[in-house]
């Protein structure tokens, strides 16, 4: 089950080290009702700076940070230190890619990712021999 | 970056207010509560878990949860010289943002430079110059 959805391995030290420019949005994912959800938190991204894209079912999200700061602005303290998300998670080929559906809602993506027909739960009805 | 750690909150500083940027996505104006005590700023609220929907809770197979659910409070102490009378908070795509303004003797203030009269720079300019060091040293004493 575990392979449904894979996310990049960016909790590995050794990729953490890459150029810190996108930040990494929690998600949570979940399937229900023959479907992938996946939730994620994008704060001041906005559904017209939100960009989300399937290819070679690679699933990238990602969003600009839209903050109106002042000019002369300057940091006391900062745990946010980018102005963009990005996640990439690789889809399984039970999703049926070109029927994924998104939302953004006070900063959350709430993407719903159909499973194809072919491999949707189906009730095996059992015979009485 | 603290990973869990919700809100994420940035702090910046222009030269007439404070702003305290809080990262509360998922959240709705009235769901986050803010308070001021003593110069330290609270956030708090409930982040609600997401609604199971009609299908019931056993439908559902869980594979990552990452996101933040629950209650949450942080506070942070903020610089000095505030006004918190005169606090704004406006909320916009899951980011609260706090402008603090500064008090109106903390904010910078531009100092006009006068020029010296030129009628009295002429005349005998070493016993001008005498008169106003007096001037000036006597002025000192009374103070």
């Amino acid at each position: 089950m575990s392979e449904v959805t894979k996310s990049e391995r960016a909790r590995e030290p050794a990729k953490r080290k890459e150029p810190n420019d996108a930040l990494m949005p929690p998600v949570d994912i979940f399937e229900q009702s023959n479907a992938l959800h996946v939730i994620a938190d994008m704060p001041g991204v906005t559904s017209e700076s939100l960009g989300i894209e399937v290819d070679n079912n690679i699933l990238t999200l990602e969003g600009d940070v839209k903050l109106d700061m002042p000019e002369g602005l300057s940091a006391i303290y900062a745990e946010v230190r980018a102005q963009r998300f990005m996640r990439r998670f690789t889809l399984s080929h039970e999703i049926q890619a070109d029927a994924i559906e998104a939302s953004i809602e006070n900063g959350v993506v709430h993407l719903v990712l159909p499973k194809k027909e072919t491999h949707r739960a189906r009730r095996i009805e059992v015979k009485t021999a | 970056m603290p990973r869990g750690s919700y809100p994420m909150i940035n702090v910046g500083r222009t030269d007439d207010a404070v702003r305290v940027y809080i990262f509360a996505a998922g959240l709705t104006a009235d769901q986050l509560e803010l308070s001021i005590q003593d110069n330290v700023l609270t956030v708090s609220g409930k982040r609600d878990a997401p609604d199971i929907g009609s299908e019931g809770q056993a439908a559902r197979t869980d594979f990552r949860r990452e996101r933040y659910h629950g209650d949450f409070s942080r506070s942070l102490a903020l610089p000095d010289g505030l006004d918190v009378d005169g606090v704004e908070a406006i909320f916009r795509d899951g980011i609260c943002e706090v402008r603090l303004p500064k008090r109106e003797e903390l904010k910078p203030r531009r100092i006009t430079v006068q020029a010296q009269d030129a009628a009295d720079k002429k005349p005998a300019s070493k016993r001008n110059a005498k008169k106003h060091k007096a001037s000036h040293t006597s002025g000192g004493e009374s103070s």
